[in-house]
């Protein structure tokens, strides 16, 4: 037999001794070369040897109380872990009928703590609702300065406040005089135009280096007197804590001229 | 003829009883575990009796030692208790009781038991160990089979722990590649690898033992 064989039953032989070959093909290759083959017939034997002291390999013998021990420690585990612990997956003492019955239980508390969290969350929500700002917004404003532009502004916002929403309808109610960009010089001459305005400040629309503040930049201001019979009088912060912005007007009718000075 | 027909008879008949025998064993066991179940504490008890030997048995050769065999068979049946709820009915228990068993033998050995320390043979012959098993009143055929039984105990620490359960339960419990494929969560070609190699490296081990012996002579 040609060595490349003996290799491949070297291989073979630790699984043939007892029967552990995959196939009956393997086992009867295998056999007819250890008939023919002295050297892998040897190495059987020695396989044989080897596996015959395995089987020597047994335990000690040991008396009852080895094994009452190991009972008795058992059953102490078991006693002790079923006072600390309760568990709806204890195994032996808890029938199954008691542990579908709590899990039904637990299903039915989480799926109501939810339908109760969804309800408070839609709660909250309706309560926020920049629809019921609008209306609470129109009570107070019953001239209606609202524009359709400013409604979209408030549905745009975050989370708008009764306060901005007011500052934003009257920034919308406002000519579009502080939006509009104007130099120092052309909004000095609009005062000496309109006399009769007590507007303070000078706006400085164009940026300049030192306060880089510009109308649009403006925040929103305070409001008061909204209605047609007492003055309008807003006031504007803006970026620049020592600058703000007070707009007084007597009556509605100074809107026509704020127009014409919005054109400028 | 009518004697050889005698024979066909009582070997069929040995063969009926014994399946039988078998299948009412199965039946029996069948009930003790569906009232342990259901939380008869007398009926787990029985199948600790009835199971402890085979549990012992093979935690001792698996860990190779009496103290750790006992601390892993009072795990084994720790769990056989607290998992008895997932057992199906269906199942072969000892498969499932031998596979409670190699997951805690292997989780023993991860721990540090004894199995962890690896010696040569060499090394324990110059400790002394080996000589030690013998003793002045023993025969000679007993001092030979006490230093075999050491030769083998050794070979075995020198296999890994899928190696070593392998072996133990093709060859020592006598279960079939598929069986332990089933045991231990695995295909019977793995095993039948694992058991080739742990085949091998005793068969070696032995070699030198014979040839140490041979040269001190």
């Amino acid at each position: 037999m040609t060595s490349v064989n003996c290799r491949k039953i070297e291989k073979l032989l630790p699984l043939y001794l007892d029967g552990d070959l995959p196939d009956e093909t393997s086992e009867r290759g295998v056999f007819s070369h250890l008939r023919a083959c002295n050297g892998c017939r040897k190495l059987a034997d020695e396989y044989r040897l080897s596996q015959s002291w395995l089987r020597l390999h047994t335990p000690p013998e040991v008396d009852n109380v080895y094994y009452d021990q190991i009972r008795a420690a058992v059953l102490e585990d078991i006693a002790r872990d079923r006072k600390t612990k309760w568990s709806i997956f204890t195994p032996v003492n808890v029938p199954s009928l008691y542990r579908q019955l709590i899990f039904a239980a637990s299903l039915a508390l989480l799926v109501f703590s939810g339908a109760l969290a969804l309800y408070l969350h839609d709660n909250r929500l309706e309560n926020d609702d920049p629809q019921n700002l609008t209306a609470a917004i129109l009570a107070d404003n019953p001239d209606n300065v609202l524009t359709a532009g400013w409604k979209k502004r408030i549905y745009e916002d975050e989370k708008p406040t009764p306060e901005s929403a007011r500052a934003a309808a009257a920034k919308e109610a406002k000519p579009a005089f502080n939006r509009r960009r104007m130099s120092v010089a052309r909004w000095r001459k609009t005062l000496k135009r309109r006399p009769e305005s007590n507007a303070v400040f000078d706006p400085g629309n164009e940026r300049d280096n030192s306060s880089a503040t510009t109308v649009a930049s403006l925040q929103p201001a305070v409001i008061s007197g909204a209605s047609s019979q007492q003055p309008l009088r807003i006031e504007i912060q803006t970026g620049d804590p020592n600058i703000r912005i007070i707009w007084l007007s007597p009556n509605t009718t100074d809107r026509d001229s704020t127009q014409h000075i919005e054109n400028k | 003829m009518p004697s050889e027909i005698a024979e066909i008879t009582l070997r069929t008949d040995k063969v009926l009883l014994g399946e039988t025998a078998e299948a009412r064993r199965d039946e029996f066991f069948a009930q003790l575990v569906e009232r342990a179940r259901a939380g008869d504490e007398s009926a787990f008890e029985q199948i600790m009796v009835l199971s402890q030997h085979r549990v012992v048995r093979t935690a001792w050769r698996i860990l190779g030692d009496a103290e750790d065999a006992r601390d892993a068979a009072q795990e084994v049946f720790f769990r056989v208790f607290k998992y008895l709820h997932r057992f199906k009915l269906e199942e072969d228990f000892n498969a499932w009781l031998y596979r409670i068993t190699v997951n805690v033998c292997r989780d023993a050995a991860r721990k540090g038991s004894k199995l962890k320390n690896v010696t040569s043979f060499e090394v324990e012959r110059e400790r002394g160990n080996l000589a030690s098993l013998a003793s002045p009143h023993d025969t000679e055929e007993t001092t030979v089979l006490g230093q075999r039984r050491a030769i083998i105990a050794r070979a075995l620490e020198t296999l890994s722990e899928k190696e070593r359960a392998a072996i133990v339960l093709r060859d020592l419990e006598g279960l079939s590649t598929e069986e332990v494929a089933s045991i231990m969560g695995t295909r019977p070609a793995t095993i039948r690898s694992q058991i080739s190699s742990a085949r091998q490296k005793i068969k070696l081990y032995c070699d030198r033992a014979i040839q140490k012996g041979r040269s001190e002579r």
